[in-house]
């Protein structure tokens, strides 16, 4: 999965996800909704809220993988623990891992 | 059909675990958080709860005595459904007594599984239980006991064995209407003489004794009498 992600980063291809055919109608409306979590997540970070982010990052983390996002859920898993140990630069560099993956995950 | 109650307040996990258990043909019943399950655990009776640890109104873990602890409930299994994946928080819910332990993100198929087997393990227990659960009142078969739950303690009704025979009958036929002549023929059969006025006399002192639940037996003018356990609305 690391792989994956580290091939991503380098060559900057799309990201195919392999969801469940029964939940492939949801999907554009769950990465819409992700993309406004990426903006509260901005906005806890602005007002050092690590309990909101800790709170966002664990729900995220619980379902992620199972839409087929699993990469969201190891970033989710990263972020929800640098938020317990109250890191802003851990999570700042989190948060774009985050926002490279939601721009360039292809449904 | 079976009841399951889900006390989950993510919207993305509701529509995994509908999809999930969706195909089996439960009835899922939502409680956003645990103030509403705990209403809901006190008005109704569940085959099974799955229940997420970090809700807006407290700890899942320690809602699980809350559970135990109410009357009709006590014996229902519960599945913690959660994305707290620790080592430590998996063996402190298991040792609450959670019947399991499901981690979140979950394989969809796996949760099925879980749930089916659970299920049938609750549904054995009550068979050898010989327990019948109506709204409030719990039957015991084997006992010949019936025992109030709506206070969250059983309270022993003290039925007489006729008493006893009457409510199982009306019970085991929800919203039945029986005749007098029906009731007189299921209880004392069919070789004793006995005029139909026997049977309101036993109704009588039956629903006396039922106390706050003794309107789940209802006269139907001109019919006989029906079992109709408390519902909510």
């Amino acid at each position: 999965m690391r792989m994956r992600l580290i091939r991503f980063f380098m060559t900057k291809q799309k990201i195919k996800i392999k969801a469940d055919p029964q939940l492939a109608s949801l999907l554009p409306k769950y990465l819409e909704n992700r993309k406004r979590d990426l903006l509260a997540f901005k906005n806890f970070i602005q007002q050092d809220d690590f309990e909101a982010i800790r709170k966002l990052s664990h729900s995220i983390k619980g379902h992620a993988a199972s839409y087929g996002f699993k990469e969201l859920t190891e970033i989710c898993a990263k972020i929800e623990r640098a938020a317990e140990q109250k890191n802003t630069t851990v999570i700042m560099q989190l948060l774009t891992e985050y926002e490279n993956y939601i721009n360039n995950v292809e449904l | 059909m079976h009841k399951i109650l889900c006390i989950e307040d993510c919207e993305e996990s509701k529509q995994l675990v509908t999809g999930a258990l969706g195909s089996m043909g439960v009835n899922l019943k939502w409680a956003r958080n645990l103030n509403q399950a705990a209403q809901f655990i006190e008005d109704e009776q569940f085959d099974l709860i799955l229940l997420d640890v970090m809700l807006p109104d407290g700890d899942g873990f320690k809602f699980l005595p809350v559970i135990s602890n109410a009357g009709h409930a006590k014996n229902t299994p519960v599945i913690f459904l959660t994305s707290k994946d620790s080592l430590s928080d998996k063996v402190l819910g298991l040792s609450l007594g959670a019947d399991d332990y499901i981690v979140k993100p979950f394989e969809p198929l796996e949760l099925k599984a879980r749930v089916e087997t659970r299920l049938k393990k609750y549904e054995t227990l009550k068979k050898q239980m010989q327990i019948l659960t109506k709204g409030e009142l719990e039957l015991n078969l084997a006992s010949q006991r019936a025992f109030d739950c709506s206070s969250g303690e059983k309270k022993d009704l003290a039925l007489t064995p006729l008493e006893f025979k009457i409510l199982v009958t009306l019970a085991s036929n929800e919203e039945f209407v029986f005749s007098r002549e029906q009731l007189l023929d299921r209880i004392w059969g069919n070789t004793t003489y006995l005029t139909d006025r026997c049977v309101d006399t036993h109704i009588y002192s039956l629903r006396k004794k039922l106390g706050n639940l003794s309107n789940c037996i209802q006269a139907i003018y001109g019919e006989g009498y029906r079992f109709s356990p408390k519902r909510n609305n």
